[in-house]
């Protein structure tokens, strides 16, 4: 059992494992910037350290200050949180170096699975889908058509070299191939000196959907069911739900075996999510794994009456995966920092708060979400309330039809989004 | 005695071999590597950051930290393409200094850099940057294989000597250094620089290792090498096989060779076990190297383009033809970047079937000496066609500033060696930096673009006018922005902090703030007396205290001359940021 854990983090998510640590006996040690001195999580801890000045890269990025506070504060484990350091095999091995339990997985898994061509081929050969498409560089337009007949159309010429858009072209039939296959290598060529293409099926009207697991650093462990995070807005996502309204029951278990076979191959220790690209026919390919908490697991905690992040500091602590016996928990949740008077400081990311609501079925728990919003009232800033308010409301939502591009296409006809 | 340097860390990290060995194990091998007595270990440069900036996984910068760790023995290189740094364009002075700046205090210890062009002129603004950091300079010029290419490096050694390096480095990536003439050209260059000579060779077939035993026999020092498996692939000189040689001919090479076939041996298992992975050069791309006597990696690039574009056929006619365009150009060196340039107007010229028709934007800044002076004179020909517009005005990129970078990075970017990255590879190197903030997946409330570009024109605001706080209603928000206290070491006592009350009675005291959470100590150890007592006039950079961290004993100094008047911490107690250790009166200097 850990004794006293360092929380390397701020905002909701420190607040949050502060909490995690009090109910399990744990004492807790915050750090803070200076432009953190009065935030919350600072107070609620039972020790807090300042690490440095504002700027994130001169304070909650600093591994040196990091494990500084901790030694000099006695913990015997460090809590990255998300975001910041929380992948970061730099921290998990000054945490080795330095005798201090870190509580996520091991280096080695986070390395594999930073690395996309790494972490692909592990999936692989752990026997998970992955979008088909060419195994690397395509030598030109002939073997281009012969990948994509093996792959199916539509398929998607990328560029080797390429991100933004660049040398990128949706090509619907073998008669596109060619044409499509010159231009995108020649844009590639100008974009980045690099004529090189891939290629790979279009995944169209696609779900994004995770998995969340929680690993006993043996190979087993629990897969705590999906979300669906479909509806997104500049890569960020807006609202989670689970059960995903789209996801058929069979697929949910297949994909479910996978989140098995992906544990046992990497010998995976806690929290930790797989994202899957989901098709409009329920085929579903691996995309990548993400090696800590995140921002939306108070989701899978009410729906699954689990809680995430003491069975992190348990399994981090040697005392294995807690049991899970508990059932959905109905009613209204919110994970926040902010109260009465409190600033927000321009130097962080700008989220303020979370709003978990919970029911028996899907409409009753819009209903519910509808009437929490309502009441839900912040001033001295706006925030995204608005438009959550209308999407809750919207017919394709209410109906369960939306894919990842919902914001772009539903989104104009929402009055709030233009002044969001 | 012929040093040598080791450029397998650098290599393993750049295309196309990056990301075929594990951290980790590039990680073991520094520290090997690091033990065997290389002058040496070159671990970044050009291709490394392109690479790291494109796989946006790893900050290039981190990189060299994490290998600086290792090596604890042997000092860590950069090589740089001068004024173009690790780019593909020229960079303003002030770019060339933040990104030294920050290269130096990831650890690099000796700057390895030529320019594209081969003019020393474009090396005086990159090498007073380098000088200002104390490092150590190596500049370089690349060999030129005109007839008259001998006498014109002659030539332009002193000007590279009076630069104030410490070596002068002869590079040929090309590997067009005949072995018969590298002693005769070694010990020109050094009579007319009156530094020692090093080299840098590149060459298929083995020509790279005879050029490196006769420079080793005309003095050169120190020359440039690689592991086995790397340099037979890659056209290097094995660090084995000249480490052999070099010590069998008595001339020292001050290097443990068991310790290299060990690394050879570690990174072949990682790099060519899986034998369904095609070697970095191919032995067709290694004869067409030699026999039309550009890079190899070049012809590699060509062969790559010529096949998306179904022209292999025409491999040989684009190299001949790139032969041709360099000469037009006055023969700068067919290297990294300009290669490039060549390369794209050679395919236009031989797909077109007629030359200098269209020319892009970089190509007419080379043609106009934007890049800087060739060897010689540009044909008149060519420099009218690029100055007639004919062929379209095609715009050059954007040239790379720091304030664009600001604006493009927004808060992605936290710290100065990142903003160097967006200035160099714009927008590309945003999903790196999103990566590291490790935010591409949290939720953002939308709210917020908006209201951030708002914020962000106010703080500029309060920084321009000085004001201390700043209240802006409108629209029913109201934001207020304060000025953080400038974070520094020394801050004014006045309103004192509650730990230190008696520091409010003392209005000219000022207080010094610990810089880093760690454990303070007063002396150097148990025993000794005090670094600094009540009443010690100190000077500045005198060492007021060690302040621990993570068992690092960081000795803090003085940035403010003047008497201690108080001592705030005990010794041995836990200190964080920004804590007040001592109460200091300037005036007492």
């Amino acid at each position: 059992m850990l004794r006293r854990c360092l929380v390397a983090n701020r905002g909701e998510i420190a607040v949050r494992i502060i909490r995690a640590c009090r109910e399990l006996g744990i004492e807790s040690v915050a750090v803070y910037s200076t432009a953190d001195k009065d935030a919350m999580h600072v107070r609620l801890a039972d020790r807090a350290v300042q690490i440095g000045p504002p700027a994130a890269a001169d304070s909650y990025l600093r591994v040196d200050q990091l494990v500084s506070a901790a030694l000099t504060t006695d913990c015997d484990s460090i809590h990255p949180g998300y975001g910041f350091l929380a992948e970061s095999t730099e921290l998990v091995n000054a945490c080795a170096e330095h005798d201090l339990v870190w509580i996520g997985p091991s280096a080695e898994a986070i390395e594999t699975m930073g690395d996309k061509a790494v972490a692909k081929d592990t999936m692989r050969n752990a026997g998970l889908p992955l979008v088909p498409g060419s195994a690397g560089r395509l030598s030109g337009p002939e073997e281009a058509a012969t990948v994509a007949a093996e792959a199916g159309y539509p398929v998607l010429l990328k560029a080797a070299a390429g991100g933004g858009g660049k040398g990128m072209r949706l090509v619907h039939g073998p008669d596109e191939v060619r044409d499509g296959f010159l231009a995108a290598s020649t844009e590639a060529e100008a974009a980045f000196g690099d004529a090189g293409m891939y290629l790979e099926k279009a995944v169209i009207n696609a779900h994004h959907i995770e998995i969340q697991v929680m690993g006993d650093g043996e190979g087993g462990g629990l897969i705590l069911g999906e979300r669906e995070c479909s509806i997104q807005r500049r890569h960020q996502k807006l609202i989670e739900e689970s059960p995903s309204p789209f996801l058929a029951a069979a697929t949910l278990q297949t994909m479910k075996d996978a989140g098995v076979a992906a544990l046992k191959a990497l010998k995976y220790s806690g929290a930790g999510t797989i994202e899957f690209l989901v098709g409009e026919d329920q085929s579903f390919y691996f995309m990548e794994m993400n090696t800590r908490l995140q921002v939306e697991h108070p989701v899978t905690e009410q729906v699954a009456g689990y809680d995430l992040v003491q069975a992190q500091l348990l399994v981090a602590g040697g005392e294995g995966v807690p049991p899970w016996d508990g059932e959905t928990k109905p009613g209204i949740r919110i994970d926040t920092f902010v109260e009465d008077g409190a600033t927000v400081p321009p130097f962080y990311d700008s989220m303020i708060a979370k709003l978990i609501v919970t029911a028996p079925t899907r409409e009753a728990a819009l209903n519910r979400a509808a009437r929490a919003l309502d009441e839900f009232v912040i001033e001295g800033i706006p925030t995204t309330i608005p438009l959550l308010r209308e999407i809750v409301d919207e017919p394709n939502f209410r109906a369960g039809h939306y894919t990842t591009t919902y914001i772009d296409e539903v989104g104009p006809s929402l009055a709030t989004l233009g002044e969001a | 005695m012929a040093r040598l340097v080791d450029t397998t860390l650098r290599l393993l990290a750049q295309e196309p071999i990056a990301g075929r060995v594990p951290a980790s194990l590039q990680f073991e091998a520094c520290e090997m590597l690091d033990s065997a007595g290389f002058h040496v270990l070159e671990v970044t440069g050009g291709g490394c950051f392109y690479s790291a900036v494109n796989r946006g996984v790893e900050s290039p910068w981190e990189r060299i930290r994490n290998l600086k760790k290792r090596a604890t023995q042997t000092p860590l290189g950069m090589a740089l393409r001068g004024r173009f740094l690790v780019g593909t364009q020229p960079v303003e002075q002030d770019l060339i200094r933040r990104f030294v700046d920050s290269a130096a205090e990831s650890g690099i210890a000796v700057f390895r850099m030529h320019d594209p062009m081969n003019d020393p002129e474009d090396l005086v603004g990159p090498a007073e940057a380098v000088r200002e950091t104390g490092a150590r300079l190596h500049l370089g010029l690349v060999y030129d294989d005109h007839p008259e290419g001998a006498q014109r490096m002659i030539d332009r050694a002193p000007a590279l000597a009076q630069l104030g390096a410490d070596r002068l480095l002869l590079l040929d990536p090309a590997g067009a250094l005949d072995p018969s003439r590298t002693g005769a050209l070694i010990t020109s260059l050094r009579d007319a620089a009156g530094i020692p000579v090093g080299l840098y060779p590149q060459g298929p077939g083995g020509t790279s290792l005879a050029v490196s035993i006769e420079a080793a026999r005309a003095g050169a020092d120190p020359i440039s090498v690689a592991t086995y498996s790397l340099a037979v692939s890659g056209h290097r000189t094995s660090s084995e096989l000249l480490c052999q040689a070099v010590d069998g001919l008595g001339l020292e090479s001050g290097i443990n060779q068991g310790i290299l076939w060990e690394v050879a041996e570690l990174l072949d298992r990682a790099l060519f076990a899986d034998t369904t992975l095609p070697p970095p050069l191919s032995a067709h791309v290694s004869l067409l190297a030699a026999l039309k006597g550009v890079p190899a990696g070049l012809v590699s690039g060509v062969e790559r383009r010529l096949a998306a574009i179904d022209a292999s056929d025409r491999l040989a006619d684009v190299l001949d033809e790139v032969q041709r365009v360099r000469e037009d150009l006055g023969s700068p060196p067919a290297a990294s970047p300009l290669g490039d340039v060549f390369v794209r107007q050679a395919i236009d010229h031989v797909l077109e079937g007629r030359r200098w028709h269209s020319i892009d934007g970089e190509m007419r800044a080379l043609i106009r000496g934007e890049w800087g002076r060739p060897p010689a004179p540009v044909n008149p020909e060519v420099v009218a066609l690029a100055e007639s517009g004919n062929g379209g005005a095609s715009s050059m990129p954007v040239p790379a500033d720091l304030a664009g970078a600001r604006a493009e990075a927004g808060e992605l970017a936290t710290s100065e060696e990142e903003l160097c990255l967006v200035a160099l590879f714009g927008e590309d190197t945003l999903p790196l930096l999103e990566r590291l903030r490790g935010r591409h997946n949290a939720i953002t409330p939308g709210a917020t673009n908006e209201e951030d570009d708002r914020i962000r024109s106010l703080v500029e605001v309060l920084e321009e006018t000085g004001l201390g706080e700043l209240t802006v209603e409108e629209n029913g928000t109201r934001i207020t922005l304060r000025q953080q206290t400038q974070v520094q070491q020394v801050v004014a006592a006045p309103v004192a902090a509650a730990s230190a009350p008696e520091a409010a009675a003392a209005p000219t005291g000022t207080q010094i703030t610990s810089p880093m959470v760690g454990t303070f100590y007063r002396c150097a150890a148990p025993g000794e007396p005090a670094f600094v007592d009540v009443g010690t006039t100190v000077a500045v950079g005198q060492v007021l205290c060690i302040l621990e961290a993570m068992k690092l004993f960081n000795e803090f100094k003085a940035e403010t001359a003047g008497t201690i008047k108080k001592i705030l911490v005990e010794d041995g107690s836990a200190v964080e940021y920004g804590q007040p250790l001592f109460e200091i009166d300037p005036s007492g200097a």
